[in-house]
């Protein structure tokens, strides 16, 4: 039986030169069937792989349920919201007339119970709502990326201070100026709420921030959003293969995949990145396993973990083998 | 060392061509550590050479780790950054323990990457979303940690000042085996 790869291009993405390498590498290398499918090697030989290209999270979660199945996620990680997928040449900010669902805030949650993001830099400018998440009320049990601890515990001892009188005279005068203090937007930059995404939104309105800093010039307001592991947490881990190729994937998705791999008693191998990324590694990988690089077995994983990382920008990828 | 000469007949195969597996690779570069030095000296240089020369470098051993390292020190830092994912490839599958030796023994050497603040933004033009500027440094840091301790929880790394990331980077030098650093 023929091996089944799955890439799953993500918004975006999918109309890049990622995109574009993939399938010249599909188009090059595999015999395209009418089905949309490629196999390789061509007919009349017996297929020793076939690949297929899916843009739904829906088909994202069949594929991580598919027995056996190497699935690589060729997207953007959502500054760890989860992956998200949308129409071809999707816009940026696509107008609610156009998209009345913004795919931009829909994602496959498989990552920490909140994450942080950038108020200008995704908020606005995709357009998105995210539930926010209050860094002063942590619920219990919840689970957080170490920066977010750190920020929580911050914004909960001003608040303590405050509570307790004893914030000095200037903060209690000037509260945006308290470092890692949970501020609202719109008190204390009141234009930066206004603004208006392309939606047309304002979902800066009613936001907290606890950062603030200095991005390509323009100020960036750092906030906590929901995230979650919902969507993994009912996947069946079957495949045998998960790459997520997407921007810093290690530092998102790592704990939440690796638990779940644990609960499930399952023997998927994960091929995650440590940094920011634009390597085209949808292509590559398959490039490598029609070479006969198997991912699943010891030698097979580390060779195509060299294979990824000789690509200029592959932000370095790591492998979790079971 | 190895010959330029026969390195360049290497690094000047057309694209298409897999240098790795190419005899002079397999039976001279791969097996002479010092000529990862070598290569690194071509990572500066465009086409096919600076191609060949990343597409080899990740194949090496642990024993090309000091070569490299030392290669690095006299480099600009968009060479610098090219070599931190072949240090992942090169180191990954020996055990932590033993990779601590290795950095423990080349303490001198790693201030190459650790020392360098400079940032490298992506070289292909691509819609990517930023959610960390690392400087050569700090992503030299990220995969030594990742190395050395998997579970590490290096958000809080990437949340930090330049100046607690710095303080971090010196902590971890100083926690080598045989580390002089003050």
């Amino acid at each position: 039986m023929a091996q089944r790869i799955i890439i799953a291009s993500g918004v975006e993405i999918r109309d890049t030169r990622q995109q574009f390498d993939l399938e010249t590498v599909l188009n090059t290398r595999a015999h395209r069937l009418p089905s949309g499918k490629w196999v390789f090697p061509a007919p009349p030989a017996t297929a020793r792989f076939e690949i297929v290209n899916v843009f739904t999270s829906a088909d994202f979660r069949a594929a991580l349920e598919e027995d056996k199945a190497w699935v690589v996620y060729s997207g953007h990680s959502r500054y760890g919201q989860g992956p998200a997928f949308g129409p071809a040449r999707t816009p940026h900010c696509p107008t609610a007339a156009s998209m009345p669902t913004n795919p931009w805030g829909e994602h496959f949650r498989m990552g920490w119970d909140a994450t942080d993001t950038e108020c200008v830099g995704d908020i606005l400018e995709h357009g998105v709502d995210p539930v926010e998440f209050d860094i002063t009320a942590p619920p219990a049990g919840v689970e957080l990326p170490g920066a977010l601890v750190r920020a929580s515990a911050r914004a909960r001892e001003v608040e303590r201070q405050r509570r307790r009188g004893r914030l000095s005279r200037y903060q209690r005068a000037h509260p945006c100026s308290i470092v890692g203090a949970w501020r609202e937007l719109r008190v204390c930059h009141a234009a930066v709420a206004s603004t208006a995404s392309l939606r047309p939104s304002t979902p800066l309105q009613d936001r907290h921030y606890y950062r603030q800093s200095k991005v390509d010039g323009h100020d960036e307001f750092l906030t906590a959003v929901n995230a979650g592991h919902a969507d993994l947490d009912r996947v069946a881990l079957n495949c045998s293969v998960l790459f997520m190729g997407s921007c810093s994937s290690r530092v998102h998705y790592r704990h939440a995949l690796l638990k779940h791999r644990r609960a499930q008693r399952a023997t998927c191998t994960f091929f995650l990145t440590s940094h920011v990324n634009t390597a085209s590694h949808a292509a590559t990988f398959v490039d490598a396993a029609l070479n006969s690089v198997d991912p699943t077995t010891r030698r097979g994983a580390a060779r195509m973990v060299r294979l990824l990382n000789r690509q200029p920008d592959p932000g370095t990828v790591t492998v979790e083998r079971p | 060392m190895v010959e330029p000469r026969l390195i360049e007949q290497v690094l000047d195969s057309p694209p298409g061509r897999d240098v790795v597996s190419s005899p002079i690779t397999q039976a001279v570069l791969l097996r002479d550590p010092e000529s990862a030095g070598q290569l690194v000296g071509y990572l500066g240089s465009f086409g096919n050479r600076r191609r060949n020369a990343l597409a080899v470098l990740p194949f090496y051993d642990e024993r090309a780790l000091a070569p490299l390292l030392q290669a690095c020190a006299e480099q600009p830092p968009a060479v610098k950054v090219l070599v931190i994912p072949a240090l992942y490839s090169i180191l990954h599958e020996l055990p932590p323990s033993r990779i601590k030796v290795l950095c423990g023994a080349a303490s001198d050497l790693l201030p190459a990457l650790l020392d360098e603040h400079a940032v490298v933004l992506p070289e292909r033009d691509l819609p990517v979303e930023v959610d960390f500027i690392g400087r050569v440094c700090d992503d030299a840091f990220i995969v030594l940690t990742v190395l050395l301790e998997p579970d590490a929880d290096l958000s809080i790394f990437r949340s930090a000042s330049e100046a607690e990331r710095d303080a971090g980077i010196k902590r971890f030098m100083q926690g080598l085996p045989g580390a002089a650093i003050a």
